[in-house]
């Protein structure tokens, strides 16, 4: 039997759910799914009630103004449907200077007006901004062009959607992010020889060995152990005419080669630092990059960048040393993978700017004979100490100055001037310790100096022998 | 720009330009009253609702403006379709649908002219309906209105309210 205080209290219970429901309900209305705007609103109000005040009092003014206002009401159809954005799937890495188009799928469900989409403006790298576009099905997409490398967000299509005249909406809605990797520019550039390694005894540069490569080294009487193939029958037959006619072994005469070798290139970046050409932002950390465009690590990449790609490509061997961080580097290889390897390290150590710590460069992240090209602002003596080690122990260290040129003095205090004729007087007595001790000290200026100097590095070494 | 493959996004204009479009409208209801003689009400509650609708266009500034116009220029003694009214009533409307406009997109963001032709349409056939209505009342004869016509525009207004209920709930 049931307790009609039961019956009671479940009937005021029931009533409470169905209160609670619709307060939810009402409530997940205002935040969920197509929800009305101010405009609606105003809409509803200022005309229904202009038309209202406008007829008791009689007069024709509050009707007109009203009425457009609650025509544009009547007319809006309220819109239905659960509109998406999918963003299109692009590759993880890209090289930069290349275009390519960033695209969405569109679907805006029945009745959508407009669209407020977040796409990159055309040929400008970044998640851009709020586009007003029609709400049209289909792909929405910009072309953009990745000048600056480094890894970061290309896209994220944040999205809202409205009705006619924006009187309900849909979102806003964040976009899943989506982020690839621009790998650092690969310049044009002359590559200069490097002195051969004779590691393996194959590779494409010249040994001061001999062995069997193409190039002739020397014509000499056959000895013990020769191969007969390397006889040099015309020169044997002329010293055995010269001698008498007869050919003995005394007479025969062969041909030495050259040995062929690999030749390693070793890649020192100096990641600690990241200066560009106003003092006064040096300690400051930039803002929406992970580097200074144009400072000295943007260079410093890029420079190393074209570097591993000029030398790989002549067959050369090419590792990278991180200095901030010694087990960031990647050891000597060849190939297009080891080009990869080394541009996406070098983006990598990039975002690892600690600004202060010790240069390190040991002697083993170098194979013996292996020319190193280290690349700095040389701001401090460590460095120096550590190249100069290196060069006396007769490696052959080219040493890329990454310091900008014009450096601008801070102008927040009186002592910006003083401060930079200092900093600028410590460099240049580091430079000058550096070219004392053997090492070959260049600007990065477009690249054909390196060339140059690369070339004029073998020619020393080969004096010195 | 729209081809076969899809929509390519342009640069597009600043939207801050809404914003600008509304501040100019705004400009433009303010004169009204004011050519009126009406500037105490004009400077002390209008002025500000516009500025406010420009900094706010999703706010109940616009509904503000709306109001106190449409107000200030009933209190105005005078015929009910003189030319400030007639220059208001397009005034109003544009005003009111670009703030709802630039409610929806950032002041930072980009507009794109597509966007805007559909609302353009809507605002031309709009307006072509209220001065179709404008002009059918001009030739209706001025006098007392019989007790039925008022009750039966007052019954058409509460059916209005009605269907705009259910145009909602519909949703």
């Amino acid at each position: 039997m049931i307790d009609p205080a039961d019956a009671a209290s479940g009937a005021g219970g029931r009533r409470q759910n169905r209160v609670q429901v619709w307060f939810s309900a009402r409530r997940a209305a205002r935040t969920e799914g197509w929800r009305r705007t101010d405009a609606l609103v105003r809409g509803v109000v200022c005309g229904l009630g202009l038309l209202v005040v406008g007829m008791v009092m009689h007069r024709l003014e509050l009707v007109l103004i009203g009425l457009p206002l609650l025509i544009g009401v009547l007319l809006a159809r309220p819109p239905a449907g659960t509109p998406t954005v999918v963003s299109r799937q692009r590759p993880d890495t890209v090289d930069a200077g290349r275009a390519d188009a960033v695209a969405v799928t569109v679907s805006p469900g029945d009745g959508a007006a407009f669209m407020a989409l977040r796409m990159p403006l055309p040929d400008t790298p970044g998640v851009g901004p709020v586009h007003l576009l029609p709400a049209e099905a289909g792909e929405v997409r910009t072309k953009v062009t990745w000048n600056a490398w480094g890894h970061g967000i290309y896209l994220r299509p944040d999205y809202l959607f409205a009705s006619a005249d924006a009187l309900y909406v849909w979102g806003p809605v964040v976009g899943i992010v989506q982020q690839h990797t621009v790998l650092p520019p690969i310049e044009p550039l002359p590559p200069g020889p490097l002195p051969p390694r004779a590691a393996g005894l194959v590779g494409a540069h010249r040994s001061a060995r001999p062995g069997d490569g193409m190039e002739l080294r020397d014509i000499r009487p056959f000895q013990s152990g020769d191969r007969l193939r390397r006889v040099d029958w015309r020169v044997s037959l002329r010293a055995a005419a010269a001698g008498g006619g007869t050919l003995v072994p005394s007479t025969l005469h062969v041909r030495e080669r050259h040995a062929e070798a690999d030749a390693d290139l070793v890649l020192a970046l100096d990641t600690r630092l990241d200066v560009g050409r106003e003092v006064m932002g040096w300690s400051e950390r930039p803002t929406g990059a992970s580097v200074r465009q144009g400072g000295s690590l943007d260079l410093g990449v890029r420079a190393a960048s074209t570097l591993a790609a000029t030398f790989l490509r002549h067959g050369d061997r090419v590792g990278l040393v991180d200095l901030g961080h010694p087990r960031g580097g990647v050891p000597v290889g060849s190939g297009r993978r080891q080009l990869e390897r080394i541009r996406h390290q070098l983006v990598h150590a990039a975002r690892r700017v600690a600004g202060s710590g010790d240069a390190v460069l040991h002697t083993t992240q170098a194979p013996p004979g292996a020319t190193i090209v280290l690349l700095s602002p040389f701001l401090d003596d460590k460095l120096v100490e550590v190249t100069t080690r290196l060069a006396r122990r007769g490696r052959l260290v080219v040493a890329v100055d990454l310091l900008p040129a014009e450096l601008a003095p801070d102008p927040s205090t009186p002592w910006g001037p003083a401060v930079l004729a200092i900093l600028r007087a410590e460099h240049h007595v580091r430079i000058a310790a550096l070219e004392e001790h053997g090492v070959l000290v260049v600007r990065w200026d477009g690249g054909p100096r390196i060339a140059a100097v690369l070339r004029s590095a073998r020619r020393r070494q080969r004096v010195g022998r | 720009m729209r081809t076969p493959d899809g929509l390519v996004v342009g640069r597009g204009l600043p939207s801050i330009l809404l914003r600008v479009a509304i501040f100019v409208v705004g400009l433009a209801i303010v004169l009204v009253p004011l050519l009126e003689g009406t500037t105490l009400g004009t400077v002390v509650v209008l002025v500000p609702a516009v500025l406010a609708s420009v900094y706010a266009p999703a706010s109940p500034a616009p509904a503000g403006v709306v109001v106190v116009v449409a107000l200030l220029v009933a209190l105005a003694d005078g015929d009910p379709l003189r030319a400030e009214v007639l220059v208001l009533i397009p005034l109003v409307h544009l005003f009111h649908v670009t703030c709802a406009i630039a409610g929806v997109v950032p002041s930072d963001g980009r507009v794109h002219v597509s966007a805007l032709r559909t609302p353009a349409l809507r605002f031309v056939l709009v307006q072509a309906v209220v001065f179709a209505l404008a002009g059918l009342a001009a030739l209706l004869p001025a006098g007392r209105v019989p007790v039925a016509f008022e009750v039966v525009g007052l019954a058409g207004l509460a059916g209005i309210g009605l269907l705009l209920i259910w145009l909602q709930r519909a949703k």
